[in-house]
C-alpha cells in the first residue's frame, strides 16, 4: 500500500468558526485504490474536512493536495472527483433526468449515455422521469450518489453515504463502492456509525473534537477490540480465588460474573473449563466477549477526552 | 466558451419549468391590463359613469385613450412594478440553490463558480426582457383590439424608446439582489431588500433627492414622477450604472471567497 500514489494529502489543517476551532491540525494521506473511513461524532469536524476537501470552505492553516495539485482557486481537477456532502438535493420540481442533466453540463461531460447508464446502475430507471420531491428518501440518496458518480471519478468524497438507505440499499451501495475501488476509485467517506465504515474500508480514522485520535488499518481494529472470556459457576468468589491463583487476570463484573482478560485464556478457554472442573467448580456458561465497534469507538474517544 | 455555455444550459433547464417563470408573466400582466380596462372605461361614457373609483383613479393619472398615456403607463409599470417582479425573478434565480439545499453541489465542479453566476444573471437579464416583451405584447393586442387611434408613429417610437430605457435601468438595479440572496443563502434576505428599496425609492423621491438613488431613477425616467425627470442628469445614470456593476463584481466576489458551509 505504502508505494501506491498518494491521491489526497493534508498537511496540518485547521479552521476555526469564531472561536470554535473546528479541525485541529489534521493530517491525513489516502492512497489510490483505498476506501478511507473517516468517523467521528456528529459535530466531531467530519463536514467541516469535507468541505475544505472540496474547496467550499478554506482553512486558516495548512495546505490540501489532491493528486498531487495544490488544491487552490486554480484547481481544475473536478472532473476526477465526485463528492456528496451531508443529505442529498436535488432541485425538486426536475425529474431525475434532468437533475442529472444539470451536472452533465456543468461537468462538460461528452456522452449522453452517461446520464441513463448511472441511472441503471443506481436502480433509479423506474423513477427517472419522477420529479426529485416525489423520490422517497432512499432514492434521493440513490440520486445524490448518481451525481457524484455519473462521470466516473477517481476520488469519491462521501459524507455519510448510506444515510436513509434501506438495508438492501445499504448492501447494494456497500457492493458498488467496493467495486469502484476495485476498478481503481479512491474513496473517502465519512460516517458515525464504526459498524458501517468498517466493513468497507481499508484504513479508518477516528475524529473528535476537530481533532484526529486514532487511525488504523480495518484488520488492526479487529486485534484492538477488547476481548474477555466471561465464566459463571456455582460459586463464582471461589473460582475467582482458583483463578488468580493461577496467575490468571481476573475479576468480578457488576453481574457477578468472572472476567478473564488473560490472552492465553481467551485462546483456550478448554484449559479453563478443566481447571474449574478439576477444583469441582464446573462452569454453568463459558463464552468469548467481543466488544462491538461502537463501544470500542466510545472507548477511543472518552480515552482521549481524559 | 464551452463551460460558459454548458452553465447557461443549465440554468435555462432549472428554471423553464418552474412555476415562479409563469408566475412573474401573470403578475407583470396585470398592467397592460389594467391599462386597457382605463381606455374602456374612457371610451365609454355610461362606463365612465358607473366605474366609480377606477374611473377616479384614471382621472387622478390624467389618463386619456391614446398611445401616450397607454405607452406612459406601460412604462411607469415597468419602473415600479419592475423593482418588485425583477426582484423576485433574482430572488429565485440566486436563492434557489440555498433554498432547494443544491448550492454545494454547485462549487466543486469544471464549471468555475463565475461562469455559473454569469449564467445566472444572463437567465435574470433575460427572463426580465421577456416580461418586458410580453407586457408590450399584451398592452398592443388590448390597443389593437380597443381600436385605439394611431395617428404619430413616430411618436410611438419615441415611447418604445423610453419603455426600453426604463427597462434595462430597473434590470440593472436588481443585479445586487444577486449579492443579497447569496450573502442571506436564500430568498428572505433578497426579498427584504426588494421591499426596502421599494420603500426608500419612494420616500427619497418625494423628499427630492430621488435623481441620486438608485432604485428611484427607473421611476423618475419612466415619468412617474411628473417633471422630475428633467432632473435626471449624468450622475445620476452613472450612479445607476454603477450600483449595477458593483451588484454584479461583489457577488462574484463573494461567492468565490466566502465559506460555503450551507
Amino acid at each position: 500500500m505504502n508505494n501506491q500514489t498518494t491521491v489526497l494529502q493534508t498537511n496540518s489543517l485547521t479552521k476555526f468558526f469564531g472561536e470554535t476551532k473546528a479541525t485541529d491540525n489534521i493530517s491525513l494521506d489516502v492512497k489510490e485504490g483505498e476506501i478511507y473511513g473517516f468517523l467521528g461524532l456528529n459535530g466531531a469536524g467530519k463536514t467541516t474536512l469535507i468541505r475544505m476537501l472540496l474547496g467550499m470552505i478554506k482553512p486558516d492553516n495548512g495546505k490540501i493536495m489532491l493528486f498531487g495539485k495544490k488544491l487552490d482557486s486554480g484547481f481544475n481537477l473536478w472532473n476526477d472527483v465526485g463528492y456528496l456532502v451531508e443529505t442529498p438535493y436535488a432541485y425538486p420540481n426536475l425529474t431525475v433526468t434532468q437533475n442529472l442533466k444539470i451536472y452533465y453540463k456543468l461537468r462538460g461531460l461528452e456522452n449522453e449515455s452517461l446520464v441513463d447508464s448511472i441511472i441503471e446502475k443506481l436502480k433509479l430507471t423506474k423513477y427517472k422521469e419522477k420529479k426529485a420531491k416525489e423520490l422517497s428518501l432512499g432514492n434521493q440518496q440513490r440520486l445524490g450518489l448518481a451525481k457524484a458518480l455519473m462521470h466516473g471519478p477517481k476520488l469519491l468524497i462521501l459524507d455519510e453515504p448510506i444515510n436513509g438507505l434501506d438495508p438492501e440499499g445499504i448492501v447494494e451501495v456497500r457492493e458498488l463502492l467496493k467495486a469502484l475501488a476495485n476498478e481503481g476509485s479512491t474513496i473517502f467517506l465519512s460516517s458515525h456509525i464504526l459498524g458501517e465504515i468498517s466493513k468497507l474500508a481499508n484504513r479508518i480514522c477516528i475524529i473528535h473534537e476537530g481533532r484526529i485520535v486514532k487511525e488504523l488499518a480495518t484488520d488492526e481494529l479487529t486485534r484492538q477490540l477488547t476481548k474477555k472470556l466471561i465464566v459463571k459457576t456455582t460459586d463464582n468468589s471461589a473460582a475467582l480465588n482458583v483463578l488468580t491463583d493461577v496467575n490468571y487476570i481476573a475479576e468480578l463484573n457488576l453481574k457477578e460474573e468472572i472476567e478473564i482478560m488473560s490472552a492465553d485464556a481467551i485462546a483456550n478457554p478448554e484449559v479453563i473449563s478443566q481447571l474449574l472442573v478439576e477444583k469441582k467448580l464446573p462452569p454453568r456458561q463459558i463464552y468469548l466477549f467481543i466488544e462491538d465497534l461502537e463501544m470500542y469507538f466510545l472507548r477511543t474517544i472518552r480515552t482521549k477526552e481524559l | 466558451m464551452k463551460y460558459q455555455i454548458r452553465a447557461f444550459q443549465a440554468e435555462i433547464i432549472k428554471n423553464r419549468n418552474s412555476n415562479m417563470l409563469w408566475g412573474t408573466f401573470i403578475a407583470f400582466g396585470i398592467a397592460p391590463v389594467i391599462g386597457g380596462v382605463f381606455i374602456l372605461i374612457i371610451q365609454d361614457t355610461d362606463a365612465l359613469a358607473k366605474a366609480g373609483s377606477l374611473a377616479l383613479k384614471a382621472n387622478a393619472m390624467n389618463f386619456e385613450a391614446n398611445w401616450k398615456s397607454y405607452m406612459g403607463l406601460l412604462t411607469q409599470a415597468v419602473a415600479v412594478g419592475g423593482v418588485l417582479v425583477f426582484g423576485f425573478v433574482a430572488s429565485w434565480i440566486f436563492g434557489r440553490e440555498y433554498s432547494e439545499g443544491t448550492a454545494k453541489d454547485l462549487l466543486s465542479l469544471p464549471t468555475s463558480r463565475t461562469k455559473i453566476l454569469n449564467a445566472k444573471f444572463v437567465v435574470y437579464v433575460l427572463w426580465c426582457l421577456a416580461l418586458v416583451l410580453s407586457n408590450l405584447l399584451i398592452g398592443f393586442l388590448i390597443a389593437a383590439i380597443l381600436r385605439l387611434p394611431l395617428t404619430d408613429v413616430r411618436g410611438i417610437f419615441l415611447l418604445l424608446n423610453d419603455y426600453f430605457i426604463t427597462a434595462f435601468m430597473t434590470i440593472i438595479v436588481g443585479f445586487p439582489i444577486a449579492l443579497f440572496a447569496i450573502w442571506g443563502k436564500g430568498y428572505l434576505a433578497p426579498l427584504a431588500f426588494v421591499a426596502l428599496t421599494l420603500v426608500f425609492s419612494q420616500i427619497i423621491a418625494a423628499t427630492g433627492y430621488g435623481t441620486y438613488f438608485p432604485w428611484s431613477i427607473p421611476g423618475l425616467f419612466s415619468g412617474a414622477g411628473g417633471e422630475y425627470k428633467k432632473l435626471l442628469n449624468n450622475y445620476s445614470y452613472s450612479i445607476l450604472i454603477l450600483t449595477g456593476t458593483m451588484g454584479y463584481f461583489a457577488t462574484i466576489a463573494y461567492w468565490r471567497k466566502a465559506d460555503q458551509t450551507k
